[in-house]
């Protein structure tokens, strides 16, 4: 009975945690590189919102089939990120970094207020509570299967920024220094954002909207192991799978019942947020 | 007359921005000559960046031709540009590594060679001291030096600069003079982009002066380097001055 409820309910719910901890954090990583700006996370750039998007979508529409509802969290995702770069180009003032978040801010509402349409719209006894428990973020319903769909794209996702680990350091080079070295830098960035995205929105498909994680843990990892990305790979996944899993223990045991994840990423998220902030300089400079 | 083998041959060789109507560049037909220091002097927006730009590869010309006669491998082409947008605390031996791209497989770390290769580059341009320090913590002669040292770990047979010494300060200015022309004597060709005459006059060997909407002047000293030329390209009246085997610029 107890080795039953450890294999089923336990143990994929673990496993969902430490991945959900690396991929944010891994996928926030990639985007402070490739962006050149340690305040990205998926969450900025219409990402995160996107995905639930897709996701709300596809529980109500197409009546929420597992597979269906991780490749429109993946579309969706895709497509928030798409969005929020074509609009930064039509943005005329401030820099290239001032121009995505602006027009991240704007897709991220944008899919957000899509998402309160879908609420409306959803069934309030059997589509409703499935789109809210997105958008709080947790783990508690995860079962093997949800984990298996997502498990090996997952997996092949993390190994290949994980192999790629010093060549993602390129994506800081000035264009032409890239093109001199022998690389094409528009294919390699898109390539390691398209990784990032199809992480984080499959992880957003099981586990809903949580924050901070992957703005918080890359900036953790640059103090401590420094900027090459050889080093802070390892130490993002370490770090934030470790803080992914921390966070939902304490939702599930500090009360009777289930806190949302969210809550505890972001209470953390914002203390330690604050604190580098404070204390670094160079993170806002 | 000086003869050495060209690294580039230009023909009638036009640009314009896909934004603008007017060319950047027009018509230029000349050769630029390897092993030497080759400058490209000119006015703010005569089209010095866009010539490198060209020279590199990242642009390509609606016009004219330009041949590479070496340096199709790899990396061998080297590139400094004006400035980089630098916001993470990479040592300056971490990002000395970057010069190693062309050397190292994609999935792959630096190698042991690598280190050793990026820290004989450090030591030749003399700034040891500064291996473990942070880029973003470097004054402006510093970072250029670092900037040059990256390149440099890609074991350049060209290097292209574009004006690398303009927000620097006097000495540090000389300095990267001087390891320009030591770099020359080893065998690397070298062309760089300044508004300078000062700094061209003191150590090029080709001349690239760059004029609006015309083909530029290019030759050597004794053809191009002028009071007349000079003095057209600035819209300034301009001497050239002979004082210890140096030339130096005065206007009236």
């Amino acid at each position: 009975m107890a080795g039953k409820l450890l294999l089923n309910l336990r143990l994929p719910r673990v496993i969902s945690a430490l991945l959900l901890g690396i991929s944010l954090s891994l996928a926030g990583l990639v985007m402070q590189t490739a962006f050149q700006n340690p305040l990205v996370d998926p969450g900025f750039l219409g990402v995160s919102q996107g995905a639930a998007f897709g996701a709300a979508f596809a529980i109500i529409f197409l009546n929420s089939i597992h597979f269906t509802v991780q490749i429109f969290a993946v579309i969706f995702g895709l497509a928030g990120l798409g969005l929020s770069y074509w609009i930064s180009l039509k943005v005329r003032f401030g820099g290239q970094v001032l121009r995505l978040i602006l027009a991240g801010m704007a897709v991220s509402a944008l899919f957000s207020a899509g998402v309160g349409v879908l609420k409306y719209l959803a069934d309030p006894i059997q589509q409703l509570p499935e789109i809210v428990f997105w958008l709080l973020g947790g783990l508690w319903a995860v079962k093997w299967v949800d984990l298996l769909y997502i498990l090996p794209i997952i997996i092949i996702g993390v190994g290949l920024i994980c192999i790629f680990r010093w060549r993602l350091n390129i994506l800081i080079l000035n264009r032409e220094v890239a093109f001199s070295l022998g690389i094409n830098k528009e294919k390699e960035t898109i390539v390691a954002i398209f990784i990032s995205v199809v992480i984080t929105a499959l992880m957003i498909s099981i586990a809903g909207i949580v924050s901070w994680i992957g703005l918080v843990v890359p900036n953790i990892a640059r103090i401590l192991a420094g900027a090459d990305t050889a080093k802070s790979v390892p130490l993002t996944i370490a770090i934030g799978g470790i803080f992914a899993l921390i966070c939902d223990d304490l939702a599930r045991t500090l009360l009777a019942g289930e806190i949302p994840l969210s809550i505890f990423t972001g209470l953390f998220g914002a203390v330690i947020f604050v604190a580098l902030i404070s204390h670094r300089r160079s993170i806002l400079t | 007359m000086k003869t050495s083998q060209s690294i580039y041959s230009i023909r009638s060789l036009s640009y314009t921005y896909p934004d603008s109507k007017k060319p950047v560049i027009s018509n230029i037909s000349l050769k630029i000559p390897e092993k030497s220091i080759t400058v490209i002097l000119g006015i703010n927006g005569s089209g010095k960046s866009t010539l490198l730009h060209l020279l590199l590869g990242t642009l390509i010309p609606n016009k004219g031709t330009i041949n590479n006669n070496h340096h199709s491998e790899k990396g061998k082409i080297a590139f400094v540009p004006q400035n980089e947008y630098l916001v993470f605390d990479y040592t300056v031996l971490e990002y000395v590594l970057f010069g190693r791209v062309p050397y190292i497989n994609v999935y792959s770390t630096p190698a042991e060679d690598d280190y050793k290769f990026a820290l004989s580059v450090i030591a030749d341009l003399d700034i040891q001291d500064l291996v473990y320090k942070k880029i973003t913590h470097l004054s402006g002669g510093e970072l250029q030096k670092v900037r040059l040292a990256r390149a440099l770990a890609q074991k350049p047979s060209l290097l292209i600069l574009d004006e690398p010494t303009t927000y620097l300060d006097i000495r540090s200015k000389k300095n990267i003079l001087e390891i320009l022309k030591n770099l020359k004597s080893k065998g690397v060709s070298i062309i760089f982009a300044t508004h300078d005459p000062g700094e061209a006059s003191e150590i090029a060997d080709y001349f690239i002066l760059m004029r609006k909407e015309k083909p530029p002047y290019s030759g050597y000293r004794e053809d191009v380097f002028t009071d007349s030329k000079l003095s057209e390209i600035y819209s300034l009246n301009l001497h050239l001055l002979n004082f210890k085997h140096k030339q130096f610029i005065v206007s009236d």
